[in-house]
């Protein structure tokens, strides 16, 4: 009864105190006011003129087959009442296919003026932010004008900096909203340089660059991360200038910033949780079972059958093939392998049997000798042991396979162990055993091979039984203890709340919220 | 302390270079006692021997171009005319050895042995132009062709397979590294 | 009859060696068109390639060796052409020794001229080698393309590149000069500056490590080729949105052929493949059939 309400209890608290423990998503720090309004002396008129630019309302694309016309506001303050100075209808030429424009040649030069422009949809009427002040200044003569189709470039806007989150510092993030001309596959877009200063008045130098595009869709904005020689707690100034067909256009001015190392990773305390979930588990199962408490372990038929193995090697005067897989020393497969390998290389000395260890990695080869000397110097045969049991072939994958496999052709073993992290070659080993008749104990933790062995070996560990070989071979209570735990802490608790969440977003799949969105956040690993 | 893990990643990739010599000198160590003592089936430890001399004289001293791997160096050409197909040819074996593997542990022993037959079929053909083929015959409906049953199998079931697995197996490691990092796991180290 | 089945089931295995060789290699010479079906999972990283700008900068990581060469040098070899194609430029590593060796092969294999060279700016420039010419499109060593070679350390690779690419790759491979002096690695300072990693994967270290490390730490979008047994694994990141599009075996090779627009090698020995797999299903079910024959006779016996 206490351990049913305990598990309940468990379904019911953990998953909040995952909730509590997830990160949102980033707040996105672009705004798309309507229209995102930029206005500037028009480059190239000798007369002097003012165009305007800007992002086109919701409805109102290439697609649409009408939509209200865009009125023109001007005022000589941003005070003043404004006066509509021109109209730009459905059916005018787009700058961009995302954008429009408007070319003011009533401005004189010499006062300035400041614009917004007005439309009114089905929703009301929808103003733009006011930009201003702008002074129409004629340009040298000589130069041609530009046609208000001609695209002019404008710069990226709204430019934000911050220290990069969750790193070790040297690193200030850069976030803008792309310039009009930035369009996908744009042969006349040349991307984005980045200028950084340790004052807001320069002088500014170049420190990278950066393609066209926007890099994350969900929150619309072009990001990059600057690491070039960034020193922690210096304050830095940017901007961002936009390249197109030899013009350039810059972006605001953006700071102070530092950058500064942060202890924490935020976004991973799920990660914390669970992980802590585990430990407290297999720690107090390894208490419980030294306690003294018994702990029931299956019956792992692989495991049973490895006396069975070596001694039938034994009666048939032949000897132990032993296959530690091939990978290195930092694979937990590779230990586990070796683990096993100690047992055997025990049985192998008191039965007197030959043990053949063939390996892929030196460092291996060191940890294997000491594990297979130690083996029988505790079963009392230190005279039977000798170096050349573990031997090293290559590192190379097939070249070890074919190897192995001559000595499988050439000595005939009666058994054979695969233990370890196997790839493509694991058929080919195993297949070859078979050819002479061995009798074939394989394990793994290679989702990719386990069908292979299975279909060749006779007995096959399957993923965490050869983690689990340790504890079964050796019958250690602390060893058992930790098994329990990883079973309770780990399988338990982690399906229990997958089955919770599961069915949260099944419901909510059927409520059309943004519930199932969040769900899925949680769980995000950033 | 990332500076700290750098230094590490640096360590480790130092030792790992070196560490292959102590396997290799072994390997040259053990064929020429072989060969030496004229211990059974001596003659494949010369070939062994000559390979590795073969590698590394050629490249170390006589591979010519500006650098050792260019195209066109005698490596390359002892890359590409012998280790390559030498390679490529034991990869091969695979193929060989999955249809004898398969005829011979295959079998329907049981409801669920079958169910995994049925389910090999249909990824296997429906992962070939075969399976497409043999869908517009036997005038299957759009969405129950052989390739979306394939597809089915392998985003859902197979899915559901590999992650179970690959929870276990995490569990798994996990554990062992915990156990090792307290010192309740010592065998590997050829203690108890 | 009995004692055929008998005889079928304990076959000698070198008569299936034999089948399966004539499947590999009778349909070599024939000339079957077939056609070829895209699946989404290529749909998807073609996709993703679509979405980059002209100029983008892509990783690719060729991490395997010639045993895989079958199945990924097709992928290389028409991700090469794409990048090409489309103005995207691309740097060249491997977390595998062989890798960057492959990937010479595969510029040499796609180049349409490979002898001769020309002088630039004082450089002697050889045709195959530092320039690739394919089709209306030539491409220069150091500018648009660079070759950084193997580095030892596995994952430990990436996580070094996540805070400094210079440390991870100091030099290039074909010339031993620091990258700096490369126009091509301007402003790629760690592994987050880059536009898009398209990693080629025979086994360990392979796309796991990418998608651990490059997608989930440093946020880079990842796109795999994969050989057909490992590509099964990696369904559950395709799934979660952590990949970006799976190549799957020789298959997925000749489906991104087909999107890219080039009758590569994958295409070709679809047929091959095809084929074999029938045998083996034939195989499988003449190996039950006899099970079946044979197993009600057992069991009559009492055995």
């Amino acid at each position: 009864m206490n351990r049913i309400l305990l598990s309940i209890s468990l379904i019911i608290i953990l998953p909040f105190v995952v909730w509590l423990a997830h990160k949102g998503p980033g707040e996105s720090s672009v705004s798309y006011p309507p229209y995102d309004l930029v206005v500037m002396s028009t480059p190239g008129d000798s007369a002097g003129s003012i165009t305007l630019n800007w992002f086109s309302l919701e409805g109102d694309d290439e697609t649409a087959q009408a939509f209200p016309e865009y009125k023109i506001l001007r005022s000589e303050a941003a005070e003043e009442p404004f006066d509509e100075i021109g109209v730009v209808s459905f059916d005018s030429p787009r700058a961009t296919p995302k954008t429009r424009q408007f070319r003011d040649t009533t401005a004189v030069i010499g006062p300035s003026y400041f614009y917004k422009v007005s439309c009114q949809t089905a929703e009301g009427i929808i103003e733009s932010n006011i930009y201003g002040p702008v002074q129409s200044v004629a340009q040298p003569p000589g130069e041609e004008p530009i046609e208000i189709k001609d695209i002019i470039l404008f710069p990226p806007t709204q430019l934000r900096v911050f220290d990069t989150p969750d790193d070790n510092g040297h690193s200030i993030t850069l976030e803008w909203k792309i310039s009009p001309n930035d369009i996908p596959k744009s042969l006349m877009f040349n991307g984005y340089d980045i200028f950084r200063s340790t004052s807001q008045d320069g002088p500014f130098e170049r420190v990278g660059e950066t393609t066209g595009g926007i890099s994350d869709q969900e929150r619309g904005v072009k990001t990059l991360a600057d690491g070039k020689e960034v020193r922690d707690g210096t304050s830095y100034y940017y901007y961002v200038e936009a390249k197109w067909n030899g013009k350039t256009a810059r972006s605001n001015i953006a700071g102070p910033v530092k950058s500064r190392q942060q202890w924490f990773h935020t976004g991973r305390g799920v990660s914390l949780v669970l992980l802590g979930i585990l430990i407290t588990s297999i720690l107090f199962y390894i208490n419980y079972a030294k306690a003294g408490k018994k702990l029931f372990i299956r019956k792992i038929a692989g495991l049973e059958a490895v006396d069975e193995a070596v001694g039938r090697a034994t009666e048939m005067g032949k000897e132990i093939l032993f296959i530690p897989g091939i990978q290195d020393m930092n694979n937990m497969q590779t230990i586990a392998g070796l683990t096993i390998l100690g047992r055997v290389a025990k049985m192998a000395a008191e039965y007197e049997t030959k043990l053949d260890v063939p390996v892929s990695r030196s460092l291996v080869m060191v940890a294997a000798r000491e594990i297979v000397k130690e083996a029988y110097l505790n079963a009392g045969r230190p005279d039977f042991y000798n170096d050349d049991m573990v031997y090293y072939l290559t590192d190379d994958q097939f070249g070890y396979a074919a190897g192995v496999d001559g000595h499988m052709m050439r000595r005939k073993p009666a058994t054979i162990f695969y233990q370890g992290a196997f790839f493509a070659e694991s058929l080919i080993l195993a297949e070859t055993g078979n050819s002479i008749g061995a009798i074939q104990i394989a394990g793994t933790a290679m989702p990719a091979q386990l069908p292979f062995f299975v279909a060749a070996c006779d007995y096959t560990l399957i993923g965490e039984e050869l983690f689990a070989a340790s504890a079964y071979l050796s019958k250690e209570a602390k060893l058992l203890g930790s098994l329990k735990g990883q079973d309770v802490g780990g399988k338990l608790v982690f399906f229990s709340m997958a089955l919770v969440f599961i069915i949260l977003a099944t419901i909510a799949s059927f409520s059309d919220s943004g519930l199932i969105a969040k769900i899925a956040r949680i769980f995000s690993v950033n | 302390m990332g500076d700290l893990a750098d230094t590490f990643s640096d360590w480790y990739s130092i030792i790992s270079a070196f560490a292959i010599w102590l396997g290799a000198l072994n390997l040259m160590k053990i064929s020429i006692e072989k060969v030496s003592k004229k211990q059974k089936d001596w003659f494949f430890a010369i070939a062994t021997i000559v390979s590795f001399l073969l590698i590394v004289i050629v490249g170390f001293f006589f591979s010519g171009g500006r650098q050792f791997l260019d195209l066109g160096t005698r490596f390359d050409w002892l890359y590409r005319y012998i280790y390559s197909p030498l390679s490529a040819t034991m990869f091969a074996l695979l193929a060989f050895f999955v249809a004898s593997a398969s005829y011979r542990a295959f079998r329907a022993r049981n409801a669920q042995a079958t169910v995994l037959l049925l389910a090999a079929f249909i990824v296997m053909v429906g992962r070939t132009p075969f399976g497409d083929w043999m869908s517009s015959m036997l005038f299957l409906p759009e969405g129950w062709r052989i390739s979306n049953l394939t597809n089915v199998i392998m985003n859902y079931l197979n899915v559901a397979g590999q992650r179970a697995i690959m929870i276990g197996i995490a569990l798994g490691i996990v554990s062992t590294s915990l156990r090792i990092i307290l010192g309740i796991e010592r065998s590997y180290l050829g203690g108890e | 009859m009995q004692r055929f089945f008998e005889r079928l089931l304990t076959m000698d295995r070198r008569i299936i060696f034999v089948v399966i060789f004539l499947a590999l290699s009778v349909p070599i010479f024939l000339q079957i068109k077939i056609d070829i079906q895209v699946t989404s999972e290529v749909q998807i990283l073609y996709d993703a390639l679509n979405e980059l700008s002209r100029g983008s900068r892509i990783l690719v990581s060729c991490d395997y060796d010639p045993g895989s060469e079958p199945e990924l040098q097709p992928m290389a070899e028409s991700g090469f052409r794409y990048f090409i194609e489309n103005d995207l430029k691309f740097i060249i590593i491997g977390l595998w020794p062989q890798g960057p060796l492959q990937a010479n092969k595969a510029l040499e294999m796609i180049s349409e001229v490979n002898e001769g060279f020309v002088v630039e700016d004082g450089d002697t420039l050889y045709f195959g080698h530092d320039l690739i010419v394919v089709g209306p499109d030539t491409i220069r060593y150091g500018i648009d393309f660079i070759n950084l070679g193997y580095q030892v350390g596995q994952e430990l690779v990436i996580q070094r590149m996540g805070s400094s690419f210079g440390a991870a790759f100091p030099n290039d491979s074909w010339y031993g000069r620091p990258i700096g002096e490369f126009s091509i690695m301007d402003g790629l300072n760690k592994l987050s500056d880059f536009d898009f990693i398209y990693n080629l994967s025979a086994g360990y270290p392979g796309t796991y490590e990418w998608v651990q490390f490059a997608v989930d730490r440093f946020h880079v979008p990842v796109g795999a080729g994969n050989t057909a047994v490992q590509a099964p694994l990696v369904y559950p990141y395709l799934d979660t949105g952590q990949l970006s599009g799976l190549l799957g075996g020789m298959k997925g090779g000749a489906e991104f052929e087909k999107l890219v627009g080039y009758k590569g090698r994958a295409t070709l020995s679809m047929v091959s493949q095809t084929a074999a797999h029938i045998f083996v299903i034939l195989f499988i079910v003449i190996g039950n059939i006899a099970y079946f024959a044979t197993r009600g006779k057992q069991s009559k016996r009492g055995l």
